[in-house]
């Protein structure tokens, strides 16, 4: 006791260690996981810890909107209940990276109205229900035609962050998580569809098929990437449509149309890029403090 | 309450020494404060032995709760906010804290033993703007930090790292 090594950051407790990093932000925390082997894991587990708290953040919600792009206006957007967030497998970096927030679109509550395109031409504002109907399922859903000359259709899908105030459809402030295309192939839908149709019908778990599918791995799984970065997701179920029109006459080699409702099981956010966007937008709310941006949706 | 203002207690530090100090200024140590209404009246008379903190720390801790005495308690602490303020440090608290390094992470580690947290946020805070635009290279020659990776594993963190720098 007499003699002791004089102190320094590196015979500091842990928990003070910890004190001192999380007052930085996450991308500002990497570079220091360089340090050295202690320092490393304790930002791991500070950054571990925050991707678990960020989806219980009482005014923040995750928005999807997932729409073609001709119907932008009009479609709807979704609120995201948080699900689950991956378990870290091994305590390293990369595999801390390929964490996955999952969510659950919603369908809207509520007296929410939306734009419709107006069969006489123009836009009317109508409530929500008129357009997605009271549909049994829990699930929100969307629908997508083919044409018999069509080999895929294309799905806009933004995933954004906002900060909800007193009504929850006054954004007091959004940040885009993810932005991409997904595109939904004509022979992909067509598997998904089988797919559903062979789930339902089992009924229970059969299960040398559900192992066979386990092997399919996200493929199988109705998991569409919407960016190549792999950053969002949507998981879908994918039924097939009864009321489109056969026509008269087909050829050997045209393809008929199709029409399919997609069902959004499941959206998946990585973990990291929605930790670093919020922050990188809190940091942006700090900058202008006391002037709020409100769009109005 | 105007008597307690002026009662002096007297600490005893690790090495020794007996400092003297009002009774309101040591009790922005929660640490302390909770002695205190352990002992009630008993700690008037006696001394109050601080056994992990040395004198020149002592009274430097002790400087800093006497120009805080009146400050109003800290509202509840939300972990979550207080990286917005990193930087905010108030005057008087960076010449304060203007000591060499090993007598700043003394003050730390008394303030976290004393259970004062502003000053330990204070202490923390001080150490992160060391940090901060700080190469790795030059955080571990200011702090000595040993680097225990091996160049390969060094490597690949760096290249585990890289997903933060694209936005």
């Amino acid at each position: 006791m007499a003699s002791k090594a004089p102190i320094g950051l590196s015979n500091l407790p842990n928990e003070i260690i910890l004190h001192i990093l999380r007052l930085f932000s996450t991308r500002d925390l990497l570079p220091l996981t360089l340090l050295s082997k202690r320092i490393h894991d304790l930002i791991l587990s500070l950054i571990y810890q925050r991707l678990i708290a960020l989806p219980s953040l009482p005014t923040r919600k995750v928005v999807l909107e997932c729409y073609h792009p001709s119907a932008k206006l009009s479609t709807p957007y979704f609120f995201c209940d948080y699900l689950s967030t991956d378990v870290l497998p091994t305590h390293s970096l990369s595999s801390l990276r390929n964490l996955y927030s999952h969510f659950r679109p919603t369908p809207p509550e509520g007296d929410r109205k939306v734009w419709r395109p107006r069969p006489s031409g123009g836009w009317s504002w109508v409530p929500i229900s008129d357009v997605i109907g009271d549909r049994e399922e829990e699930l929100v859903a969307q629908d997508v035609y083919l044409e018999s000359h069509e080999l895929f259709s294309q799905l806009q899908c933004v995933v954004n962050v906002v900060e909800t105030g007193i009504r929850k459809d006054l954004f007091l402030n959004c940040v885009t998580v993810g932005e991409g295309l997904v595109r939904v192939w004509r022979e992909w839908l067509a598997e998904r569809a089988e797919c559903t149709v062979l789930r339902s019908g089992e009924g229970k778990v059969d299960n040398e098929h559900s192992k066979e599918r386990e092997k399919e791995g996200e493929k199988g799984s109705g998991l569409l990437w919407s960016d190549t970065e792999k950053h969002v997701g949507l998981k879908l179920r994918v039924i097939e449509r009864q009321d489109e029109r056969i026509p008269v006459l087909i050829s050997r080699d045209e393809d008929p149309n199709v029409g399919y409702t997609l069902q959004y099981e499941e959206l998946v956010v990585r973990s990291t890029q929605l930790l670093l966007m919020m922050e990188d937008s809190l940091d942006r709310e700090i900058g202008n403090s006391g002037k709020a941006v409100v769009i109005v949706s | 309450m105007a008597a307690s203002e002026s009662t002096r207690i007297t600490l005893v530090s690790n090495d020794g020494a007996e400092v003297h100090v009002e009774r309101n200024v040591a009790e922005r140590s929660m640490l302390i404060k909770n002695m205190m209404e352990d002992l009630g009246e008993a700690a008037m008379t006696q001394s109050v032995p601080i056994p992990n903190v040395n004198e020149s720390v002592l009274k430097k801790v002790i400087e800093w709760c006497e120009h805080h005495k009146n400050d109003p308690p800290a509202a509840a602490d939300d972990d979550s906010d207080s990286r917005k303020k990193t930087t905010d440090i108030e005057e008087w608290d960076q010449k304060f804290m203007q000591v060499d390094q090993e007598m700043l992470f003394e003050i730390i580690l008394a303030s976290n033993y004393l259970d004062i947290k502003p000053l330990l946020d204070v202490g923390c805070k001080t150490v992160a703007n060391m940090i901060k635009g700080k190469s790795p290279e030059e955080i571990r020659k200011t702090f000595n930090i040993t680097n225990d990776f091996t160049p390969e594993e060094e490597e690949q963190i760096r290249r585990e790292n890289e997903w933060a720098e694209d936005r």
